[in-house]
């Protein structure tokens, strides 16, 4: 009797750790295999540049065909040394060595614009480089 | 001996002039230039129907092959685009032709002008360099301008610069290699738009100056509206400055393009601020009042000042 209820408590007992090791062991693989998932998600990028750019390609060609707006990219331009340190040469409203400040003459710029064709090759006409004494002095200015 | 050549001649729609002061040639290596400008002009320019620019827009949305010009010429206007965070945009095209710019200058009367047109982002210019292919978004439409001109000046820099020290101008657009014997530079001046006088003169030595502005290709539209060539992307309409000119000096042409055209978006101040903040860039201003503003570098440059 004493010995069957010994025997009765050291099954009981075994069976109780057993499931408890087994529990312990299956639970901490279960949380293992949790860190490796978030580690992987962590390591995937978002998004890349070639993803989006391989999405662009398969997609419809109507959805292609829309011009993106305009409205991100605003033009942030950093400015690192906040120190105004600009030279100003010349005050507004004093005077040029010639001609006063006034809105650019249109007319005069539409005119000097005139010739935005080049003749087509065969009409060149090959200019021959001179010998200057010294150089000559060249003007920045306003094009495009 | 050496000797001092100079030549002059009409193409891409401006003057070009080139100085080039050398014992190794006669001259004769400058007569080739103007073939070789019109071969890059019939590649670049927008105006000329059969260009390869022109062929290219037209395909826009695929890839296509181009040659190794025009690759070097996007490739740089995307540059451009980046250093600048997108102020300089050469997809500004289709705003530029909403605004009424959409034939020769010269046909420009009074224009019905288009609503805006949104423009495409920079980024979307997409460059393969192993196969030489470039794509730009579907309706977008590149327009190398400035960039066109700066690219081909340097070139011509280059080509010469073996030969002897040259200074090249396209249109106003200066690049100089070397400097002539017992000189610190090529003397060069920035014009004044309210003027006759220049508004400073400088040395100018293995670098370039190039400039930019509002003063300079305007048209009305037949609300009235005064309109330039130089478009906000951000509105995809003429940009709202106060800056009239805007001349920047740095060591590389396109560089220097572009960060004009930045200057002029920021507005007078705060892009000669940003401007400073620039590796190797030096910038003077004129604003639209008539005020005339530059950095500290760009004053060790200037040989003499010209004011009233």
């Amino acid at each position: 009797m004493t010995h069957n209820d010994r025997g009765r408590k050291l099954l009981v007992r075994s069976a109780l750790a057993t499931s408890v090791t087994i529990a312990t062991f299956i639970g901490a693989q279960n949380l293992a295999m949790l860190d490796a998932s978030q580690l992987s998600l962590t390591l995937t990028p978002t998004s890349s540049a070639t993803v989006t750019s391989d999405a662009a390609s398969v997609t419809s060609p109507a959805s292609q065909s829309s011009v993106p707006p305009a409205q991100h990219a605003a033009p942030q331009l950093v400015i690192r040394h906040a120190a105004p340190s600009i030279v100003i040469l010349r005050q507004s409203g004093q005077n040029a060595a010639s001609g006063t400040a006034s809105s650019p003459n249109t007319t005069t710029q539409a005119v000097s614009a005139q010739a935005v064709q080049s003749p087509p090759p065969s009409q060149i006409t090959l200019p021959n480089p001179v010998v200057v004494q010294q150089p000559i002095v060249q003007t920045g200015q306003s094009s495009r | 001996m050496s000797a001092l050549y100079h030549l002059t001649w009409h193409a891409m729609g401006c003057e070009v002039s080139v100085q080039l002061e050398t014992d190794a040639d006669d001259g004769t290596i400058l007569s080739q230039l103007p073939t070789q400008v019109e071969a890059f002009e019939a590649c670049l320019s927008r105006f000329r129907p059969t260009s390869e620019l022109v062929r290219f827009n037209q395909r826009a949305g695929d890839w296509v092959e181009v040659s190794e010009t025009l690759y070097q010429n996007i490739s740089a206007a995307r540059h451009a685009a980046c250093i600048t965070d997108g102020a300089f945009n050469p997809l500004v095209l289709p705003a530029l032709q909403a605004t009424g710019y959409d034939r020769d200058f010269a046909d420009i009367g009074s224009v019905d002008t288009k609503p805006s047109v949104a423009t495409a982002e920079w980024q979307r210019i997409e460059l393969r360099r192993s196969s030489g292919e470039v794509r730009i978004p579907e309706r977008a439409s590149i327009d190398l301008g400035g960039v066109a001109k700066g690219w081909t000046a340097q070139r011509i820099a280059d080509d010469l610069a073996p030969y002897g020290a040259c200074l090249v101008n396209l249109g106003g657009d200066l690049v100089a290699r070397g400097a002539p014997r017992g000189l610190p530079g090529w003397e060069v001046a920035i014009a004044n738009p309210l003027g006759n006088a220049p508004v400073a003169t400088l040395w100018l030595r293995d670098a370039a100056l190039m400039t930019s502005g509002v003063d300079y290709r305007r048209w009305a539209s037949t609300d009235g509206a005064i309109h330039h060539h130089i478009i906000d992307p951000h509105t995809g309409a003429s940009a709202q400055t106060d800056v009239m000119i805007a001349s920047v000096h740095h060591a590389d042409a396109i560089t220097a393009e572009a960060y004009t055209k930045a200057v002029i978006l920021a507005g007078a101040a705060r892009g000669l601020l940003w401007i400073q903040s620039q590796w190797d860039a030096a910038a003077l201003v004129i604003d639209c009042a008539g005020a005339v503003m530059a950095t500290p570098e760009f004053l060790s440059f200037v040989t003499e000042r010209l004011e009233s």
